[in-house]
C-alpha cells in the first residue's frame, strides 16, 4: 500500500469516527441521520483541516463541528415546536394533567414505590434497577423532545443553546423540559410499581 | 391555598422550573412557606434532584452504539475522494 500525504491525517479523524458516531446516535436516535450528520461533519474537518490548531483536542474539535450539524439540521427541520408529549401515552397510562385535582393536590400519591429514587442521588445512580427503567423512559421520549433534554441535562447546555440545538424556542423549551421531567417521573413510578 | 397559588400543584411546577431558571423572589417565598409544611412536595423535590443525576450516569453509562462497519469504510472512501480531487 503506497501512503499517500494526507492520510495520517484521514485516520487520525476516522479514528474519532465511532465516538462521534456514539455522540451522535445517543442524542438522535437515528441511525441514517446519526451516519449523515457524522460523515458531513469529517467532510467538513477534512476540507477544513487548516484550520485546526491543535489548541483542543481533535475530539472535541470534531464533536463541535458535529454539534453545529445537528443544529443546522434541527434548524432545517423545524416545524411549529412540540409542546405536547401526550402523543406517547397512548398505552393507556397516565396524562401529566391528570396528576392534579381541581384544588391542586396530588390525585396519586407521587411518592408511592419511589423510595430508590429517594436515597441520595449517588445512590439513586448506583440502582441497576432505576437505571434500567429511566433508560426504557427515555426512550419513549419523542425525538425532538430527546434531544432537548439530553442537551440540558446530559451536556448541561444553557436552555437558550438546547432550545436553538433542538429547533423550539426558548419559551417552548422551557415548557417542554417541564413536562418531560413530570413525563419522566411518571413512567419510573409506573415501572417501578409494575 | 390553590387560588393563593400555594397548593401543591403549583409548587411542584415551581421545583421543576427551578431546574432550568432560578426562582423570583415571589416564587421562592411561595416555594419555602409550602415545602416547610408539605412532606409529598418535600419528597417530590427530592425525587427530582435524584432523578436528574439518575440520568446523568445513566446516558453516560450506556454502552455507545457502534457504527457498522460499512459506514466507516464508506466515508473514508469519501475523505479520500476529496484529496484525491482537490480541483473538484
Amino acid at each position: 500500500m503506497n501512503s499517500k500525504p494526507g492520510d495520517t491525517v484521514i485516520d487520525s479523524l476516522m479514528e474519532h469516527a465511532p465516538a462521534l458516531y456514539g455522540f451522535a446516535y445517543a442524542r438522535l436516535r437515528d441511525h441514517h441521520l446519526a451516519e449523515d450528520l457524522v460523515q458531513d461533519s469529517l467532510v467538513v474537518a477534512w476540507k477544513s483541516w487548516d484550520n485546526y490548531q491543535g489548541g483542543s483536542s481533535l475530539l472535541t474539535w470534531l464533536t463541535g463541528i458535529l454539534r453545529h450539524k445537528i443544529l443546522d439540521h434541527h434548524r432545517a427541520s423545524s416545524r411549529r415546536p412540540v409542546v405536547s408529549i401526550e402523543e406517547n401515552n397512548g398505552s393507556g397510562q397516565h396524562s401529566t394533567d391528570e396528576l392534579f385535582n381541581a384544588t391542586g393536590d396530588w390525585n396519586i400519591d407521587p411518592n408511592h414505590g419511589m423510595q430508590s429514587l429517594m436515597q441520595s442521588p449517588a445512590k439513586a445512580a448506583q440502582n441497576s434497577d432505576l437505571r434500567k427503567w429511566i433508560v426504557f423512559c427515555m426512550e419513549k421520549l419523542p425525538a425532538r423532545l430527546h434531544l432537548l433534554f439530553a442537551a440540558r441535562e446530559v451536556d448541561e447546555m444553557p436552555v437558550a443553546d438546547a432550545a436553538k440545538l433542538a429547533g423550539v424556542t426558548e419559551g417552548s423549551a422551557a415548557v417542554m423540559l417541564t413536562r418531560a421531567r413530570q413525563a419522566l417521573r411518571l413512567c419510573l413510578q409506573e415501572s417501578l410499581n409494575r | 391555598m390553590h387560588k393563593l397559588h400555594l397548593s401543591c400543584s403549583h409548587i411542584a411546577d415551581l421545583t421543576l422550573q427551578s431546574m432550568d431558571r432560578p426562582l423570583t423572589l415571589g416564587e421562592k417565598i411561595r416555594y419555602y412557606f409550602h415545602y416547610f409544611i408539605c412532606p409529598v412536595c418535600r419528597k417530590f423535590e427530592k425525587q427530582m434532584r435524584s432523578l436528574t443525576e439518575l440520568i446523568r450516569v445513566s446516558f453516560a453509562g450506556q454502552e455507545p452504539q457502534k457504527p457498522n462497519p460499512e459506514f466507516l469504510s464508506s466515508t473514508r472512501a469519501k475523505l479520500e475522494s476529496i484529496f484525491k480531487d482537490p480541483n473538484r
